[in-house]
């Protein structure tokens, strides 16, 4: 089996685009979140997001009308860049990225309700040019990955995994696996999504499990771990990395950041919208990745956590960390990126990978945004501002979806063999 | 790759059993007629598919249902039908897996039309401010949750109490073939012991003809669903389970060639498996439709399903399942179980 490494990373996010930038800024305890700003003054009852705006938005954004592609786009731009890896004929590169199912638009429905208030088919099959460009029947969720294929003329495998939250792990999950066993030289994976629409933002609100939002300071909205956390905050974004066999980023000379070397997912099999509060799927996870990179529990010094700010999603994954991690678990920081930036859904473990990357590299942990009060069911190191500076051997990136698919995926600071 | 399939079962139009479906393959006959269910006319005179629901859409009331939806309940009957045929019972469920592709989920639209008259406000427009301010409770709380593809390979989880190695892609055909791939490497690499592979294609509605037209698909489009049971070859004749077939190996391909999007992936699946030109499978458009991820999975049990039905003297068969979506392709090579 094949060494596999990172070579490039990208980022959209809310808290900025260059990799380093984000980086230190999220180390720094600051938060991307605010109230919405897209929507021409509509206010959702999400009133917190963490949205792309400003000049990054019209940087990114430039003529295309899916921002889930255009995140991913633009990230994977910087992260090939990073990688040195221009256009030219890579049969054997793939792109495989976790993206959001799409949207659809409840505006394209209003414009063809006939007269008694029913869907006009026939219409609107007349008029499908005229449909929201952002609509999932125009922008399918392999796009992003097709895009990025076009445009640097990747011609093996280009697939988008569509496991919601857990996405882009399983995205870079099968990236890895490819290279092992040697199908792929490099894979540009990792995910996009955006889901900043009227569907998207009442998405969560229906499910009653979006953050309550202080219209004083939205920034505070999502509080991952802690006591007083009432739900998740959207964010979007996309977070892509390039995965290399070891021998050919050795070959053309490439920079290595840093070493994949497990993978695991599991199925809760247990409810559609809440996990096993033993946080047993996650576990299996966990303890699947660290296996299949024949990693020591004792050799892992960051859990970059799924910790999205629901009521029953942060306890199951601290007693998942016990159970995988029994005593060590005392000596892990654990830490959450979506207090600052939201939870960017299908991207959020891809930005999350970048992190984890980030931190075997300069042995720094980011804090739990907006952590104040620890959960006295949460029970570990879970970082709270500021920042936690100590060598990080191994670092698992872990996600769990909607639906009970969990994915880990396990990082650690590269070496060459022998030395 | 030397992986057994221990069972097949699939869900068209044209038949609930491989055997079926190829004995009404064989004697001519289609699924694929006009449109029913909506008036199709706005796509043209003559707009065809093999369905198996004709009857306009309803929402569910029963909530599992309602979550599901069709493309979630075709594919809950083949992975349930299949791991009792494989025997899975025996088989620890933290090693058991689930490899699924699917499109564009047939979420109902019906919650969203009271929704956007509700947003309407006395207007003839929806109003933004009406639907953020209220009228979005019009939609069933649980709508978010149809909409998911993921949420379907979950409740077959739940169905089944499977725990092991998973991933839904969005797929069209080669997608397909690449979850059937992911399962058969997920097995033959030790992810888990056995693995259910399936496709989907749900309700045939506006929105997926739409995605057709601007995708520039003209073939018939089909309601439907297949599954494999997946597990190494030593593995299955150790516990004794049946070995339909064996998959040897396969390729997913990117724009390489404009005018047949599958032909590199079917060069790199002949490399890789030496499985050669004899009884190349290709995705011509099957009388049950076009089942789009769920496809392959019905090509192969039909197939083996054939190779059953006229045993050959002689080498073991093999055959070429090929699919080719917008600019991607797809290949998986599979042979005869042994008589």
């Amino acid at each position: 089996m094949r060494r596999v490494v990172v070579t490039g990373l990208g980022l959209v996010t809310p808290l900025g685009r260059d990799v380093d930038d984000v980086w230190h800024r999220l180390l720094a305890g600051e938060r991307g979140v605010t109230a919405p700003q897209r929507l021409g003054g509509h206010v959702p009852p999400s009133r917190a997001v963490g949205e792309v705006t400003g000049e990054l938005w019209e940087a990114v954004t430039k003529g295309e009308t899916d921002p889930r592609t255009a995140f991913a786009r633009a990230a994977a731009d910087d992260a090939l860049t990073m990688a040195g890896i221009q256009h030219g004929a890579h049969d054997r590169a793939g792109v495989i990225l976790g993206a959001g199912p799409g949207a659809n638009s409840i505006t394209d429905i209003d414009r063809f309700l006939d007269e008694d208030g029913r869907f006009d088919a026939v219409a609107f099959a007349r008029n499908l040019d005229t449909l929201d460009p952002e609509s999932l029947i125009r922008n399918a969720a392999e796009r992003p990955a097709a895009e990025i294929a076009r445009a640097y003329g990747i011609a093996g495998p280009v697939h988008a995994v569509t496991t919601a939250c857990s996405a882009s792990n399983q995205a870079i999950g099968m990236a890895y696996r490819s290279i092992r066993r040697g199908e792929t030289d490099w894979v540009v994976t990792g995910g996009s999504d955006s889901q900043i629409n009227p569907l998207g933002l009442v998405f969560f609100v229906l499910l009653g499990a979006y953050a309550n939002v202080d219209h004083e300071d939205p920034a505070s909205a999502g509080r991952p771990f802690d006591r007083r956390r009432s739900g998740l905050v959207m964010g979007e974004g996309a977070g892509i990395a390039v995965l290399e066999s070891e021998e050919h980023a050795r070959a053309r000379g490439a920079t290595i950041l840093a070493e994949v070397c497990g993978y695991g997912s599991s199925l809760d099999a247990f409810r559609t919208t809440a996990p096993p509060p033993d946080g047993r799927g996650a576990a299996e996870a966990m303890a699947a990745a660290l296996g299949d990179g024949d990693v020591g529990p004792g050799q892992v010094d960051f859990v970059n956590a799924h910790g999205t700010g629901t009521k029953r999603n942060d306890p199951a994954e601290i007693r998942a960390v016990r159970t995988v991690f029994g005593d060590h678990a005392d000596e892990i920081a654990v830490s959450s990126s979506k207090g600052a930036m939201g939870h960017l859904l299908s991207a959020a473990a891809g930005v999350a990978f970048a992190c984890c990357v980030k931190a075997v590299q300069e042995g720094a942990i980011p804090p739990t945004a907006n952590l104040t009060e620890p959960d006295r069911m949460c029970d570990v190191d879970l970082v709270p501002d500021p920042n936690r500076r100590k060598p990080v051997r191994a670092a698992i990136n872990n996600s769990f979806a909607f639906g009970g698919q969990n994915a880990c995926v396990v990082v650690r600071r590269y070496e060459e063999q022998g030395a | 790759m030397r992986v057994a399939i221990t069972a097949a079962a699939l869900r068209t139009a044209l038949g609930n059993d491989a055997a079926t479906v190829w004995r009404r393959i064989q004697a001519g006959e289609s699924a694929v007629a006009p449109v029913k269910g909506f008036d199709a006319s706005g796509f043209g005179e003559d707009v065809q598919a093999a369905q198996i629901w004709t009857e306009p859409e309803t929402p569910e009331d029963d909530p599992a249902l309602r979550i599901l939806g069709p493309h979630g309940r075709l594919l809950d009957a083949v992975a349930l039908e299949a791991h009792a045929a494989a025997g899975l019972e025996s088989v620890p469920r933290e090693r058991v897996g689930l490899f699924v592709g699917m499109g564009m989920v047939d979420s109902p639209i019906d919650d969203l039309i009271t929704a956007a008259l509700a947003a309407r406000n006395g207007s003839d427009r929806l109003s933004l401010t009406s639907f953020f301010a209220g009228a979005f409770r019009q939609i069933h709380p649980l709508w978010p949750l149809s909409m998911l593809n993921n949420v379907a390979a979950g409740q077959i989880a739940i169905d089944l109490d499977l725990r092991g190695d998973n991933l839904v892609l969005a797929a069209d055909g080669p997608g397909g073939i690449r979850a059937l791939l992911e399962a058969a490497y997920a097995v033959d690499e030790g992810a888990c012991r056995c693995a259910i592979a399936a496709g989907v294609s749900g309700r045939v509605a506006a929105a997926v003809l739409a995605r057709r037209v601007l995708d520039r698909r003209d073939e018939p489009p089909g309601e439907g669903s297949a599954a494999l049971v997946l597990e190494r070859e030593k593995d299955a004749l150790a516990r004794g389970a049946p070995v339909l077939g064996i998959v040897r190996g396969g390729a997913t391909s990117f724009g390489e060639d404009r005018f047949d999007p599958a032909r590199p992936a079917v060069k790199r699946t002949m490399q890789r498996t030496g499985c050669g030109h004899a009884g190349v499978f290709h995705g011509t458009p099957p009388p049950f439709g076009d089942l789009g991820p769920g496809t392959a999975a019905a090509h192969i049990a039909v197939q083996l399903a054939a190779w059953e039905a006229e045993p050959a003297n002689g080498a073991r068969r093999n055959a070429l399942i090929v699919a080719g979506g917008v600019d991607s392709g797809g290949c998986i090579a599979i042979e005869e179980a042994a008589a």
